[in-house]
């Protein structure tokens, strides 16, 4: 496991980015999950996916522990906050559209955010998504529904 | 069986557009997709900018950062002659993924945001760009200027067909970027921007599915990019490094 943290994590991040709205908030969350799962390394099989079983660990600490605090300071939502993208620094169309792109994810409920993480960017087929975020199936068919439709609607040219 | 199904949810829809829909409503969504414009329209209502979300949360753009040196190497382990090898083992690691993307390592910025950049180049939007010779000499004046670098040479590449020299920035220094199509309409981009750090050699990273070769010379870090090819990216940037 110790072993496979560090090529792991800046996704595992990413993920707590989503999660927690901020990136002292992901910092904060992503170390905690590693640090959970450093002392429970134990309970990993070795040979299963461990790219799964911290995205799981990471969400439950995530509702367990930490939202509830980060809620009650964002007075009942966690948006994610505006992120500087490296891409921002230099001035080109492209760099534009991407953060347009990174806008109209972070403007999606958390539970959205969550599902097109785990299935359109990390790739993972519906059923895993729906395993690691613990729904069912037809929730991440719904969520996915709903965040197409948002974000298709601020793209109407930019379809691919 | 086989009924025409005429209706669909938008979670159908969508798993459509995912590839997870069983191959039966699969087929039955695309042909009503061809017979039915409001079906059509539909899938239109749901279909975003795929390649450009997954850029937007590539971890090098959104400078996600490595895991803390204090994990890596300090929490308890039953054993410790394991934990020792490990340790050592993940701090290799550790260095592999804060060059491929943390901004500390001294060039690693600047390559994500051109690379983030040249991978929304598709051979379209070179081929038809002529650029006047005056022009052309004109961008690479100021860039001599810029980087006491004279690119004249870097007009005629073998294998690469050169297209336009332009000058960006990034975070408020100069950056050139001399666009190429490659003999199969790859799109390539040579790229000089000040960076500071001592020179180096040419080093092959892969991002966004494209092969980059970097090199630091005389306090200028050079970058050529573009296309999968990385045996192709590196004997290119070979070839122009000689005849810079």
């Amino acid at each position: 496991m110790r072993e496979g943290l560090p090529a792991l994590y800046p996704r595992l991040w990413r993920f707590a980015l989503m999660l927690s709205g901020s990136r002292a908030a992901a910092d904060d969350l992503a170390q905690k999950a590693c640090t959970r799962a450093l002392e429970n390394a134990g309970k990993f099989e070795p040979g299963t996916h461990l790219d799964r079983w911290m995205f799981t660990l990471t969400r439950r600490i995530w509702l367990n522990e930490l939202r509830s605090e980060a809620v009650r300071r964002g007075n009942g939502l966690v948006p994610v906050e505006e992120v500087e993208l490296t891409s921002n620094t230099a001035s080109s169309e492209a760099n534009i559209f991407t953060g347009e792109v990174f806008n109209a994810i972070r403007n999606l409920p958390e539970s959205q955010r969550e599902t097109v993480l785990l299935v359109y960017v990390e790739g993972y087929a519906y059923k895993d998504a729906a395993q690691m975020l613990e729904i069912p199936i037809g929730t991440v068919m719904s969520r996915l529904a709903a965040a197409r439709k948002s974000i298709a609607q601020k793209f109407p040219d930019e379809r691919a | 069986m086989s009924e025409n199904r005429t209706s669909f949810s938008d979670e159908e829809l969508t798993a459509y557009l995912d590839g997870e829909l069983d191959k039966q409503t699969a087929a039955q969504i695309k042909s009503a997709a061809k017979a039915d414009a409001l079906i059509a329209a539909r899938l239109d209502n749901l279909a975003v900018p795929m390649k450009l979300l997954k850029l937007s949360m590539n971890p090098a753009v959104l400078d996600a950062p490595a895991l803390p040196a204090h994990l890596a190497g300090s929490a308890p382990s039953p054993s410790r002659g394991i934990w020792v090898a490990s340790a050592i083992a993940a701090s290799f690691v550790i260095g592999v993924a804060v060059t491929n993307f943390m901004r500390p390592a001294p060039n690693t910025g600047w390559i994500a945001t051109i690379a983030s950049y040249q991978a929304l180049y598709v051979t379209e939007t070179l081929e038809n760009a002529v650029q006047p010779p005056a022009e052309t000499a004109q961008v690479l004046a100021r860039a001599k200027e810029a980087f006491g670098v004279d690119l004249s040479e870097a007009l005629s590449v073998s294998g690469l067909d050169f297209k336009r020299a332009q000058m960006l920035g990034l975070n408020g220094s100069p950056l050139l970027q001399m666009a190429y199509l490659a003999e199969d309409g790859t799109p390539m981009a040579l790229c000089l921007k000040s960076v500071s750090g001592p020179d180096r050699g040419p080093k092959t990273t892969v991002m966004f599915d494209m092969a980059g070769v970097s090199w630091v010379e005389n306090g200028i870090g050079y970058l050529l990019i573009g296309g999968g090819d990385t045996a192709r990216t590196e004997a290119l940037s070979t070839g122009l490094a000689a005849l810079l």
